[in-house]
């Protein structure tokens, strides 16, 4: 059990895992263990996003052809989760970041949800436009 | 009438890797708890067992413990509100503290980091006025769970910790005769009120609604004052660079 003996380093990167285990825990672990999953998914897509816009370097040809791709509806739902990931993230960190100035601690879960509820409606009306094209 | 709930109990010597868990098979009413449930163990089917316990009534803490992976105080956790009938119940000791043997920590890590922060233990007249206002830190009991909920103590020995956070903050809010100085050092300090993550579980298992985490914002908001303060030459970090 490496979590209940004593350890000399500063940090455990071996128990980092389990800061993604929020089974039966309350929702600011659940927004926590999230936040963290949205930002390595963030920066995996920027990693691909940069693959992609070096497409650029093989001709016009080439680039409309991997636009035309990205239209399909298959990656258009890759589009939609895309947008669903950013602005959970960016959303959760707004919330922070007003939690930080000590600004409505008490109300976090409703701040949450609150914040959860506009970030559905911006998903869906996305959603929406990026489907009717 | 009687459960029969199969109790497996984390087992661990001081150094023994791996440690393993236990089952025993306990008949426990409902509405008893979860202590009850481990005392019939050790008084019946393992005298071996370790455990801590004192007051049985949410009072001094000792009987912190993980059922179930989150943190309780078993003196008043019942049965029936963490298992069914032939349930099963997982008892393990609390997280990021070293284990002594079985159920039982040591907690003075925790009490060294509160001494540290001025351990404002000692309580003045009770504020009148909204409800909120009485939760305050002279109402922990110093049972550790905060410590052990925390995801941020998972990963990093060197944290201060929800606990001596919300006793800093109560002790610069309320400084009794204290030189702060030094403690809003130890507040500004990467491994202190800028490294918590805000997940909030400390306040989730807090059985005295001590809200280490509002604590930890609040210190938070008066760091972020102080340092904007600092940038004109005013305030305590000003003056404490200074000297």
């Amino acid at each position: 059990m490496t979590g209940n003996e004593q350890h000399n380093t500063a940090l455990r990167w071996g128990d980092t895992v389990r800061w993604f285990d929020a089974r039966r825990r309350g929702l600011g672990m659940w927004a926590f263990a999230l936040n963290r999953i949205t930002g390595v998914l963030l920066m995996i897509y920027i990693l691909v996003h940069f693959v992609n816009i070096s497409v650029l370097y093989l001709g016009e040809t080439a680039w409309n052809q991997l636009m035309d791709l990205f239209r399909r509806p298959p990656f258009l739902i890759f589009d939609v989760a895309l947008v669903l990931v950013l602005l959970y993230h960016g959303l959760n960190g707004i919330r922070l970041a007003i939690l930080a100035l000590d600004i409505g601690v008490a109300q976090q879960k409703r701040i949450f949800w609150g914040l959860m509820a506009f970030g559905t409606i911006v998903a869906v009306f996305t959603a929406f436009g990026l489907f009717r094209g | 009438m009687a459960w029969q709930v199969q109790f497996r109990v984390f087992r661990s010597s001081r150094g023994e890797v791996p440690a393993h868990y236990d089952p025993f098979t306990v008949e426990i009413k409902p509405d008893e708890t979860v202590l009850d449930g481990i005392e019939r163990i050790w008084a019946f089917q393992d005298r071996t067992l370790t455990f801590r316990h004192a007051c049985h009534h949410a009072s001094c803490g000792s009987c912190a413990m993980r059922v179930n992976g989150v943190e309780k105080l078993s003196c008043v956790t019942y049965i029936q509100d963490v298992t069914t009938d032939g349930g099963t119940l997982v008892v393990e000791p609390l997280r990021n503290f070293p284990v002594v043997g079985d159920l039982v920590v040591d907690v003075s890590p925790m009490f060294h980091r509160m001494h540290e922060v001025g351990m404002p233990i000692i309580r003045s007249a009770e504020p009148l006025g909204k409800p909120e206002s009485f939760n305050r830190f002279e109402n922990c009991i110093e049972c550790g769970m905060c410590v052990s909920a925390c995801p941020v103590m998972l990963t990093s020995d060197q944290y201060l910790g929800p606990a001596a956070l919300a006793a800093a903050q109560r002790t610069i809010a309320e400084p009794r005769g204290v030189d702060v100085r030094s403690i809003w050092q130890l507040a500004d300090d990467e491994n202190s009120v800028w490294r918590c993550h805000t997940a909030f579980e400390c306040g989730e298992v807090c059985p005295s609604n001590v809200d280490p985490a509002g604590a930890i914002m609040a210190l938070r908001r008066r760091l972020i004052l102080e340092r904007i303060k600092s940038l004109f030459g005013r305030g305590i970090l000003a003056r404490q660079r200074g000297g």
